[in-house]
């Protein structure tokens, strides 16, 4: 070893340590979690209030709560990691299965309830995550499709508030839909 | 539940819907169903959905027996699947149904065999998904021309004009409009007026923001939709030696009007004329020799007795596309007995791999031409549904 060098080699662990910030992210009942930058950042909303200087300690979430922010995390690290791998993976616009490596874990992550889907969805829309929000709300609308209105009712907890009379003319004019 | 308040997140999800099951959901609540008839919402919709988009025209012919027209359709674009089926007997008419105008997507039709204006009932219908509804009656004793002016890229609402005879002043007509916003009834718009010429109105085109009718003299008519003008712009002096104009074509594609004079029948030249864009002038843009197509196709030809030769021919349908960044396509369907052939206007050549044959059952070669371009109703659908 040519220890009078001045140049120093780092090695791959240092190296790894010194790119690797941290950000806490605090959810909306007090819990607070460490991740990665790059992996916080898959999150426009994130992105910019770090880009802009505003991530002092912790970046509070009041709209997400902790059980909801560990899984977007979990998705989170998920697909940063699957990026890293291979070539940077252009979430298509609609979320083209064939391209998605992650198709299958993907799967396995929105079998959730209803409630914990949509809590995804609304933190996945505050948070600006394109991938996840495509997921969740692609799931949910395969859940609605071929299903009918009273159905879709059923699921959504939806209140039908057309009248008998105002819902026959609103059927009658979308009769192909249901041909 | 919070999640179904959230219109961002509804939204989100509704677009993410195939066609039907969207169409459905507006059965579930008036909010889902506000949600999905907004203008924004519909135009997103149909970028992220182009397989419902088709572009191509209707042949109308009316039977001697029958109690509907013959309709056709012929596709122009490659996506057959989203073509409306031609069939309009969904529209519940006992004196069956026939095509008036088409712009942009939608039909407008009336009742068929009826003898009385009176009995005649008009109806707005969007072929594509099968959604109609009638219009009240313009209540007028003569319609001399009805059409749609509507735009989607501007406004989610349609116009329909109607050019009424004046009951009482011959040779006036009277504008009345039918505005889908205010969806009750007809009113007259600005004074009659006095026409000496022979316009076609019942092949009103709608361009630039007006509706156009071609004049057999020295004008054409056309009518601002928005501001509600009159105007007139000039025709081409008719050719020298003809005593009257013969019209062969007059359309619109691709944000251009066209218009084609063919003074035959003992010719296979003519010029397609494009107006420009001040309405001063026709210029021609493309000049047209079908002498080789008459070479290929000899039941083009008809020869009389002093051996003059007749050509056989008429121009259907004529389509600009935009196709890559600054590539230009234009197409002229033409119609030769037995046969539809499109053409290529910028090189002059035909186009062989436009095949509309599966669609002509039945068009006998020797009983000449079946169609012409007052037969066929341009369709091109925008926007996915109403």
């Amino acid at each position: 070893m040519a220890s009078s060098s001045t140049s120093v080699v780092v090695s791959n662990k240092e190296k790894e340590n010194k790119n690797t910030k941290k950000v806490t992210l605090k959810s909306s009942d007090g819990e607070s979690f460490e991740v990665d930058e790059s992996v916080a950042m898959e999150s426009q909303t994130i992105k910019h209030i770090i880009e802009d200087g505003c991530a002092n300690n912790e970046i509070p979430l009041p709209n997400v709560t902790s059980g909801i922010l560990s899984r977007v995390i979990e998705y989170c690290k998920k697909h940063k990691e699957a990026a890293g791998e291979s070539e940077p993976s252009v979430t298509s616009y609609t979320s083209n299965s064939t391209t998605n490596p992650l198709t299958e874990w993907d799967t396995e992550f929105v079998k959730v309830d209803q409630n914990t889907l949509f809590d995804l969805i609304l933190a996945a829309n505050y948070l600006d995550i394109k991938g996840l929000l495509d997921l969740t709300c692609k799931t949910v609308a395969d859940m609605m499709k071929g299903k009918t209105p009273q159905e879709i009712r059923e699921t959504f907890h939806i209140k039908n508030d057309y009248t008998p009379e105002e819902e026959a003319e609103v059927r009658k004019e979308n009769q192909w839909a249901f041909e | 539940m919070k999640y179904c308040e959230d219109p961002d997140v509804m939204i989100e999800i509704l677009r993410r819907l195939p066609l039907k099951s969207l169409l459905r959901s507006r059965c579930v609540c008036k909010w889902w169903n506000h949600l999905i008839s907004e203008p924004l919402f519909i135009s997103n919709y149909t970028l992220c959905n182009p397989q419902h988009q088709v572009s191509g025209f209707y042949m109308q012919t009316f039977l001697f027996l029958s109690m509907n027209p013959e309709l056709r359709f012929i596709p122009c674009t490659d996506q057959i699947d989203a073509a409306p089926s031609p069939s309009l007997s969904f529209i519940e008419d006992e004196n069956g149904v026939c095509i008036n105008h088409s712009c942009n997507g939608l039909l407008l039709c009336s009742s068929f065999r009826c003898c009385l204006e009176e009995e005649r009932k008009y109806y707005i219908c969007k072929p594509t998904t099968r959604q109609y509804k009638p219009l009240p009656r313009p209540a007028c004793n003569t319609v001399n021309g009805i059409s749609i002016a509507f735009d989607p890229k501007r406004s989610p609402h349609y116009k329909v004009i109607c050019i009424c005879g004046h009951d009482l002043l011959a040779k006036h007509c009277q504008i009345k409009i039918y505005n889908s916003y205010e969806g009750c009834s007809w009113r007259d718009s600005g004074n009659p007026f006095v026409v000496l010429d022979e316009f076609l109105f019942n092949r009103g085109v709608f361009w630039k923001g007006a509706l156009h009718w071609v004049g057999k003299g020295k004008f054409s008519l056309g009518f601002d939709v928005e501001r509600e003008l009159l105007f007139t712009t000039p025709m081409p002096p008719i050719l020298e030696g003809w005593a009257e104009r013969r019209l062969g074509y007059f359309g619109e594609s691709g944000g251009h009007l066209y218009l084609i004079e063919i003074y035959g029948p003992q010719t296979t030249v003519f010029d397609v004329m494009e107006m420009s864009g001040d309405y001063s002038s026709w210029f021609v843009k493309y000049h047209v020799d079908l002498s080789g197509l008459a070479a290929q196709y000899p039941s083009m030809i008809r020869y009389n007795v002093q051996d003059i030769h007749r050509f056989v021919f008429s121009v259907l349908h004529l389509v600009h596309r935009n196709v890559g960044e600054n590539e230009e396509e234009a197409i002229l369907v033409l119609h030769i007995p037995g046969k539809l052939i499109p053409y290529n206007l910028r090189d002059n050549t035909l186009i062989n791999d436009f095949d509309p044959s599966p669609h002509l059952m039945g068009m006998e070669e020797n009983l000449g031409l079946s169609y012409r371009w007052e037969s066929v109703h341009p369709f091109s659908n925008t926007v996915c549904y109403i």
